[in-house]
């Protein structure tokens, strides 16, 4: 599926929180926008607010000012039930920490992404194992993550952000737990899908090699992009 | 639906045995509370059951028809008035009400017991050895014999009366009263048996001897109360509406249950008792489930924070919890059920001597199996299991995604 217009625009969106009795600025007036089917990355060092700018766009968290527009909605004003309806009908999410559900196979981590759309079981789970499929581990369908290698576990935890077509994802440092020659492969896979379903990818990183795989990289500084 | 449902149920189980030991130890609670709930129950319907068919076959009967004076017991009224006259068309008409097994007429005095040396106070309780069958039948001889239909001018008394008076077997007694016109009479019988009703307050103070045989001794041809033995207790109430409908003015009918003071005690006692020990249960399992299954939500935090992250909403979050709880209860509810049946045969088996307050002998331990105890068990305790998961639930699905993330190493 190949998506055209704007993904994602964030107008001046900031975040700010407490902590000690201080008010800590993580993301200062933040504007960007970025196209359907791009693939940005955003750097910066540790404690730069990369991580807090991705929860943003993934919904996980509101601004504290500002708007975020993803597709046409403001998901700034969506309510808290609104907000997990669309993650789960526009967004895909890979983490460090692979954060697979550890009492489902591979296969089921993958279904467990389409179980709220409208489709027969049997179809849902011929989908999954197609994208399973697409990332090399159809044959690993029915492991466990705990019998899965670091490497393994990513793909399949690429290949459930990915079974959802969804309109942008999220990738907060997705190589950050594997070896080189592994990362190279997940990047290689994020970037083949990438162009393959034309979603977009937002991933934080602060990896050289990561960075060199995106098409287009922001920078970020004590919350600031630069 | 595409199975949503049953994949969240998958689920559920799933993380209920992903943890065997603190599932087994759940399990384990659930189960010892429901085993322990059935067998109480099944142990005091036990007794109580043995109690009632005491107060209706060696006692009161299901229904006593007598002068209301006599339920009165005002000191004021002569004992004469008390008694009835029973007329053979009173008694022909009870008879014939359906459910009613027999109609008898009965005598309860006091009265002294002479063994030709010393006397001692007794209550005499005077039955028609010819009708009252299931009166002889229920009352255990332990030395001699029963009194039989053909008894005339014999006595048989509780071990803890013949004990105080020292008389034997065999025994020529005499035994002194008051008539209803106030003199004393006085009639000499044969002890022919020591029976044992298993109440001390029967067994110390209490003779049996054949209804004509009281009627010499005090002097009258009436009846101080006319018992009603049913073919079905269940039809008690019912069978007594009928009879009070037949009854001449001043004369009233009531139940066994009415008259069993003692029977009414141990039920309340039981129904008080057991309703503690449920409600001690069930804080007892909320307070032990609720602290495990809070455990297990708490570690499980960052898998919520992907979930949610996924899109899965808060409600779906709680509801995936309840339903781990409603599994765990209703493992521990079967594994209850089932540990309960068996205990409750084996306990039966073992056959433990059981002592209750006033009883002069021990009986062996029953537990009966109340499918209606099992239930009640079942549910309450899988309840349980779900109410202690409620607030560890409800806290899991209010928590910060991005917080419950950072859980995730």
């Amino acid at each position: 599926m190949i998506k055209s217009g704007v993904a994602i625009q964030a107008k001046k969106v900031s975040k700010s929180y407490w902590l000690g009795g201080n008010e800590i600025h993580a993301v200062r007036e933040v504007t960007l926008s970025v196209d359907a089917g791009d693939f940005l990355a955003i750097c910066g060092s540790s404690g730069s607010g990369k991580t807090t700018l991705l929860n943003l766009f993934g919904c996980l968290a509101a601004p504290t000012s500002g708007e975020i527009l993803i597709g046409n909605r403001n998901v700034s004003i969506l309510t808290d039930n609104e907000l997990a309806q669309f993650r789960s009908q526009s967004l895909g999410f890979i983490f460090q920490n692979f954060n697979l559900l550890p009492v489902l196979s591979a296969l089921e981590n993958v279904e467990y992404a389409l179980l709220d759309r409208p489709m027969p079981a049997a179809e849902r789970r011929e989908r999954a194992l197609k994208t399973l499929k697409e990332v090399g581990l159809d044959n690993r369908a029915a492991n466990r993550p705990d019998q899965l290698s670091g490497g393994q576990r990513q793909r399949v935890a690429i290949a459930r952000a990915f079974v959802r077509e969804p309109q942008l994802i999220i990738a907060d440092e997705p190589t950050a737990n594997l070896d080189r020659h592994t990362a190279l492969e997940i990047l290689d896979l994020m970037a083949h899908l990438n162009s393959a379903t034309g979603s977009s990818v937002i991933m934080a990183t602060h990896d050289p090699v990561a960075i060199s795989k995106a098409r287009r990289r922001v920078d970020i500084v004590d919350g600031v992009l630069k | 639906m595409n199975g949503q449902a049953a994949v969240h149920f998958r689920i559920a189980l799933r993380n209920v045995m992903r943890n065997r030991r603190r599932t087994v130890l759940n399990v384990l609670m659930i189960a010892a509370g429901i085993a322990a709930i059935v067998i109480f129950e099944g142990f005091a319907y036990n007794l109580v059951r043995k109690l009632e068919a005491i107060a209706i076959n060696a006692q009161f009967g299901h229904l006593q028809v007598a002068s209301d004076k006599t339920w009165e017991l005002s000191a004021k009224d002569s004992p004469k008035s008390r008694l009835i006259r029973l007329t053979p068309e009173l008694l022909a008409k009870i008879n014939k009400v359906p459910g009613v097994a027999y109609a008898s007429g009965r005598i309860t005095f006091y009265g002294l017991i002479n063994n030709g040396e010393q006397s001692i106070s007794a209550r005499g309780v005077a039955f028609d050895t010819a009708v009252e069958k299931a009166q002889l039948e229920n009352i255990r001889t332990i030395d001699g014999r029963n009194l039989n239909a053909g008894s005339k001018f014999e006595v048989i008394m509780g071990k803890g009366l013949r004990d105080q008076i020292g008389l034997e077997v065999g025994s020529q007694v005499t035994l002194l009263g008051y008539t209803y016109d106030g003199s004393v009479n006085a009639l000499d019988c044969e002890l022919v048996g020591i029976f044992r009703s298993g109440l001390s307050e029967v067994d110390n103070s209490t003779f049996f001897i054949p209804l004509a045989t009281a009627q010499k001794l005090l002097d009258t041809d009436g009846l101080e109360r006319l018992v009603v033995q049913l073919d079905r207790t269940p039809d008690t109430d019912h069978v007594r509406d009928v009879i009070k409908a037949e009854l001449p003015e001043g004369t009233g009918v009531r139940t066994w249950r009415e008259l069993a003071v003692y029977y009414r005690q141990v039920v309340e006692y039981f129904e008080m008792q057991n309703t503690v020990i449920q409600w001690i249960l069930m804080l007892l399992a909320l307070l032990a489930i609720g602290n495990i299954v809070g455990m297990s939500i708490s570690e499980r935090t960052g898998e919520i924070g992907t979930v949610r992250a996924l899109g899965n909403s808060r409600r779906l979050v709680l509801v995936q919890f309840i339903t781990e709880g409603l599994i765990l209860g209703m493992m521990g509810g079967i594994c209850g059920c089932v540990l309960g049946y068996f205990l409750a045969h084996f306990l039966t088996y073992l056959q433990i001597p059981i002592m209750t307050p006033g009883a002069t002998s021990a009986f062996p331990m029953e537990v009966d199996v109340l499918p209606s105890a099992f239930l009640r068990a079942f549910i309450i305790m899988s309840l349980m299991a779900v109410f202690a998961t409620l607030i560890p639930a409800y806290r899991a699905s209010r928590v910060e995604i991005v917080e419950a993330l950072k859980r995730n190493i």
